[in-house]
């Protein structure tokens, strides 16, 4: 009995922690970069062909390659994404792999005008709500998260413009908590200068263990549907 | 009045608590301001408010003040807030007393008090006025009664982190919560009439606090009546979550005594005591003990509780082949546990209550008033105090470190705003609405921007 929990604790810590980006993700990620090297338009259309192999041809994402989907995130959150991984606030720790693939990317865009034009594209995708994929007590989350998150993210998980806190409801729970996970290791937004992103890494402390943040997650996506 | 024996006679029979023997009455008439009238008071005066329409917000910052209605013929004051002002009244000075007003239509608060002791809050009529109907705050010695509260969102009377405060004789009704003693310690809640509410009395422990406690309450002599109002917090406040239909809530608080109360036709149960998890799983306050200690319940009147229980006291009726809910409900956990006690259990409808123990104590009979003889001594505010002083007396009303209050917690203002005092300075000097679901933060204008500064880097430190 002891052994099958300690068995079942191991394959939990190695599910929790990030895998390695795969062979199929690396090839993406550089293929991104080096269409992104080679192109010369300023087409939000075209910008985004690059972006095609991870996050797909309508932003629906791709668990597989930890491409999370881009439909349901909001303009203005998407550009300061892109912007903060093009100046390197964002994907520089050394155990965020996968952003390290997107700073990359991001950096490739030949300026800003570029960034605004391919979040302009992706903002005339029509959102869809990201399939849920985690089980959990979506009431407890529910309480978590109306004393702790709800102040800045809204009470519908909508997100809140004016204090800079994305909309979070209809965004893949996978890669939510994969996110809350990276803020409260400190592998993002625990770079001073990053000052939204430091916010959420002192927030990341706030909730007592990952299985309360699985049942957050759980009840945010239960607000998308 | 030269005659010195009289005059003698008079300072004691003042309690020899006016700085000035000279006090003046101050009249103000409808047209005129009442803040006008403050700002000319000194302490002693009487500022004598007459029939009229009052559109202000007073504020009462200096001690020894009384606000005094002048009703004529049936005919009231009435300070309207005309759905835009925060608060009636919001008094900080010790030795105040507010009575014969009418007060209505406000957002926040009809009374607030901000850590102001020896308050006397009496014969006001408080109607349709936001979050909280009376509300003084962090204050010692206190005198509740004759006031007559409905339509607010929250808490009627709400006697928040105070010591030694005698609530009587009021009528709450269609408000949310009834009378709420939280973070309180020493309160005597007695014939008080509470119907219509959601919940009509409830004594308990917000965690966050800076005051952790809730211990020594008597519920004594009280109609709880007919609490079956839904509940119309604003919804993810605390108070949203309260379940209709209940008498009385006993939560986290220690020493609760419940006597000779009449308590009828609550739908869901006459009184509940039950741990914090009742309202929140959030209790990770390490200084707020989360579970109800030593209640002792002495004969009440108690029948037709329990008719439609809410879906959760539902469920905990059928383990015993009940649909009703009870007269008396301790929730499972350590408000089942024999320190609490009680005498003829066999009257009641109860869950919870078998390994309850017989109380040795019969009556409370020998507890006259928890108000200090003599009076609360001021507290002197110094350079050093000050800034605590404004944060437990103004920001944690609705601040809680870790939950949700009225306000955003503790811990989201000071990830929003690390290392910029001067942003919540500036930010709650004139405050504009950042959250849909938030009421609207009252300015604080009325405090120097140097005190702002001072509170707000207060509030960046706090850690509990």
């Amino acid at each position: 009995m002891k052994l099958a929990i300690l068995l079942m604790s191991l394959a939990l810590v190695a599910c929790s922690s990030d895998q390695a980006p795969s062979a199929n993700s690396e090839q993406a990620a550089s293929a991104a970069v080096t269409a992104l090297q080679n192109s010369s338009s300023a087409s939000g259309k075209e910008l985004y062909s690059a972006c095609v192999a991870c996050h797909g041809v309508n932003g629906e994402g791709n668990k597989a390659l930890s491409a999370p989907s881009l439909t349901n995130q909001q303009s203005w959150y998407l550009e300061r994404q892109l912007l903060g991984f093009r100046s390197g606030l964002r994907g520089s720790h050394p155990d965020d792999a996968f952003g390290a693939q997107m700073q990359a990317i991001a950096k490739t865009l030949p300026n800003e005008a570029a960034v605004r034009s391919v979040v302009a594209y992706i903002a005339d995708f029509k959102a869809k709500v990201a399939p849920a994929s985690l089980e959990g007590n979506a009431k407890r989350g529910a309480d978590y998260y109306s004393n702790l998150c709800g102040a800045c993210h809204g009470p519908a998980a909508e997100g809140n413009e004016k204090l800079q806190a994305p909309a979070l409801a209809g965004v893949d729970d996978w890669y939510l908590l994969q996110q809350f996970d990276h803020f409260s290791k400190g592998i993002r937004g625990s770079d001073e200068s990053d000052r939204y992103g430091y916010q959420m890494y002192m927030m990341g402390k706030t909730l007592p263990d990952a299985d309360v943040a699985k049942d957050v997650v759980v009840y945010i996506q239960s607000l998308a549907d | 009045m030269k005659n010195p024996i009289r005059l003698g006679l008079l300072c004691l029979g003042l309690l020899c608590s006016m700085p000035s023997l000279w006090a003046a009455d101050i009249p103000v008439k409808d047209g005129e301001s009442i803040q006008d009238a403050v700002n000319k008071a000194s302490p002693g005066d009487v500022v004598l408010i007459y029939p009229g329409t009052y559109k202000e917000s007073v504020y009462i910052d200096k001690d020894n003040i009384t606000l005094r209605g002048v009703v004529e013929e049936g005919k009231w004051p009435v300070l309207e807030g005309e759905g835009k002002r925060n608060d009636a009244i919001l008094y900080s000075g010790n030795d105040f007393t507010v009575e014969w007003l009418t007060i209505t239509h406000y957002k926040g608060n009809a009374i607030m008090g901000q850590s102001g002791n020896n308050f006397t809050i009496r014969y006001n009529k408080v109607i349709d006025t936001g979050v909280y109907g009376i509300f003084p705050q962090f204050g010692k010695n206190g005198l509740i009664e004759y006031n007559v509260l409905s339509g607010i969102e929250d808490a009627a009377i709400y006697v928040g982190m105070c010591d030694n405060v005698d609530v009587r004789h009021n009528e709450v009704f269609d408000n949310v919560a009834g009378i709420e003693i939280e973070n309180t310690r020493h309160a005597l809640v007695e014939n008080n009439y509470a119907h219509d509410n959601t919940a009509g009395l409830l004594v308990f422990i917000t965690p966050g606090l800076p005051i952790k406690t809730t211990f020594d309450v008597i519920l004594r002599n009280n109609f709880v009546v007919n609490n079956n109002t839904p509940n119309f917090g604003a919804p993810g406040s605390i108070v949203s979550k309260v379940p209709q239909g209940i008498g009385i809530v006993v939560m986290a608080a220690d020493d609760v005594i419940v006597e000779g109360n009449i308590v009828s036709g609550n739908k869901t149960a006459g009184i509940v005591i039950t741990d914090l998890a009742f309202i929140t799983d959030i209790s990770s306050d390490p200084e707020s003990e989360p579970n109800p200690d030593r209640l002792v319940f002495l004969d009440n009147l108690m029948f037709d509780n329990g008719a439609d229980p809410v879906a959760e006291v539902k469920a905990l009726m059928l383990t015993q082949f009940s649909r009703t809910g009870p007269d008396i409900l301790a929730t499972p956990g350590s408000a089942q546990e024999q320190d609490n006690c009680i005498i003829n259990r066999e009257r009641y409808t109860s869950f919870g209550v078998k390994k309850w123990s017989e109380c040795e104590r019969k009556s409370t009979a020998d507890v006259l008033s928890y108000r200090i003889p003599g009076g609360a001594p001021s507290e002197p505010v110094t350079a050093t105090n000050r800034t605590k002083l404004l944060y437990q007396g103004i920001c944690a009303g609705c601040h809680a470190y870790n939950m949700r209050m009225i306000g955003p917690p503790t811990l989201a203002v000071q990830a929003l705003y690390r290392n910029d005092a001067q942003g919540i300075a500036d930010y709650i000097g004139e405050p504009h609405k950042v959250r849909p679901d938030y009421p609207a933060m009252p300015s604080q204008g009325h405090l120097s921007p140097e005190l702002r500064k001072e509170v707000a880097e207060y509030m960046l430190k706090v850690t509990k």
